[in-house]
């Protein structure tokens, strides 16, 4: 009950918020991108950029409010500039359409998460 | 004849009492004197010095027993430390001394030192950007409460040779070494302190005996608690890792494959693939 509370109590701040709706979404665009490295058809291309871009749009604002509340120092701007090449990178592999980049796709795409889960870790409340 | 006498002497003693209350002088900053240590100069064991908010570039140092208070509390009271190869506040070899409500800084050696010191009581103080920020040397049955003592270049707070305190409620966060240095302390009692985000340990106890660390929250720190050559401590109560840390990414992660599930249905519905 205390464990269920202390979750609940979490999402009181924004940022949390959307660090875990970042989240939520990064996961669901992971598995549509797996399906669709299988040759799953149209449904799974929508989830994958629908929740692909909802979820580079909260990142943004999750910079900002870094930028906004913490000033800009090396390592934050490092920080994030780091998780926009990577998505950038992820993209500019999916849109180069060759057969030999295209076996790393799965692998940016878990860097993706693990960027992700290390931005819930950062903005659980103390 | 012996009653008469009785009551005379309680009389006396209840008058001398009295009047030992009401003479505590009330001097105020920058009104009465300019400076905090020309304040604390004119005042005599006992007395109250009030400052009124502002930015105090002076080294204070305190040797007798005073209440130093803010009007205003520590984020419009600063004290800046003047020549900055001394602390902002120094409390020197005294005893009963009450500091409150103030933020110090600027300081290569301590945001607060307190040397020699005994009975003093910290509260509601701030003590940032110093080498370290709170330093109890050589000091005995003092009270450090509600303070904080954050983005300090080595310590929050670094006890040396201090025996009896007590420090309770207060915040140590990011702090280049650690939180809470305990060394050759003995007998203090560490209780509901926060100590996070701090480069290296959080809280360590040094050569140090007959501590009970209760209640503390030491998260996102290198090591949480570290005890080293020290046995005989009471530790018990203290969270290193909150069952948020471990259950949240788990269930953002169930979420997301759930989320996933439910807009692929969807989306069939509404394609017919």
């Amino acid at each position: 009950m205390g464990a269920i509370l202390e979750l609940l109590n979490a999402f009181t701040n924004l940022t949390t918020l959307l660090a875990s709706l970042g989240m939520i979404l990064a996961t669901s665009s992971f598995i549509s991108g797996l399906q669709m490295v299988k040759g799953k058809g149209r449904v799974e291309r929508k989830i994958h950029r629908g929740n692909g871009f909802i979820a580079f749009g909260i990142f943004g604002v999750l910079a900002i409010t870094s930028f906004v509340t913490y000033g800009l120092s090396v390592w934050s701007v490092s920080g994030w500039l780091a998780g926009t090449l990577i998505i950038a990178f992820k993209l500019l592999i999916v849109h180069s359409r060759s057969r030999r980049a295209f076996k790393y796709v799965s692998w940016l795409g878990a860097s993706l998460i693990t960027m992700w889960l290390y931005l819930v870790y950062i903005h659980i409340p103390l | 004849m012996a009653k008469a006498l009785w009551t005379i002497a309680l009389v006396l003693a209840s008058s001398v009492l009295w009047l030992s209350a009401s003479w505590a002088a009330l001097i105020r900053v920058p009104q009465d004197h300019k400076s905090i240590q020309q304040a604390i100069d004119a005042a005599a064991p006992g007395d109250e010095v009030v400052v009124s908010p502002g930015t105090y570039k002076e080294n204070v140092l305190i040797a007798r027993p005073v209440l130093l208070r803010s009007s205003a509390g520590s984020s419009s009271t600063i004290i800046d430390a003047a020549d900055k190869s001394l602390p902002a506040i120094k409390v020197d070899r005294a005893s009963g001394v009450t500091i409150k409500g103030f933020s110090a800084t600027g300081s290569n050696v301590a945001g607060i030192l307190l040397t020699g010191a005994s009975d003093v009581v910290l509260a509601e103080c701030l003590a940032t950007g110093n080498t370290s920020g709170i330093i109890m040397n050589r000091t005995t049955g003092s009270a450090l409460r509600d303070n904080a003592s954050n983005s300090n270049a080595q310590y929050g707070l670094y006890m040396e040779k201090s025996h009896n305190n007590t420090i309770e409620r207060n915040a140590a966060s990011l702090n280049q070494d650690k939180g809470f240095f305990i060394s050759n302390s003995n007998s203090n009692a560490i209780i509901a302190n926060n100590v996070n985000l701090n480069t290296w340990d959080g809280i360590m106890l040094y050569a140090s005996t007959g501590n009970t660390v209760t209640g503390n929250k030491t998260l996102r720190n290198t090591y949480g608690l570290v005890i080293s050559e020290s046995p005989g401590n009471e530790v018990t109560d203290n969270t290193t890792v909150p069952n948020l840390f471990l259950i949240l990414p788990i269930v953002l992660i169930y979420l997301g494959v759930v989320s996933y599930l439910v807009q692929k249905n969807l989306l069939k519905a509404i394609y017919k693939e």
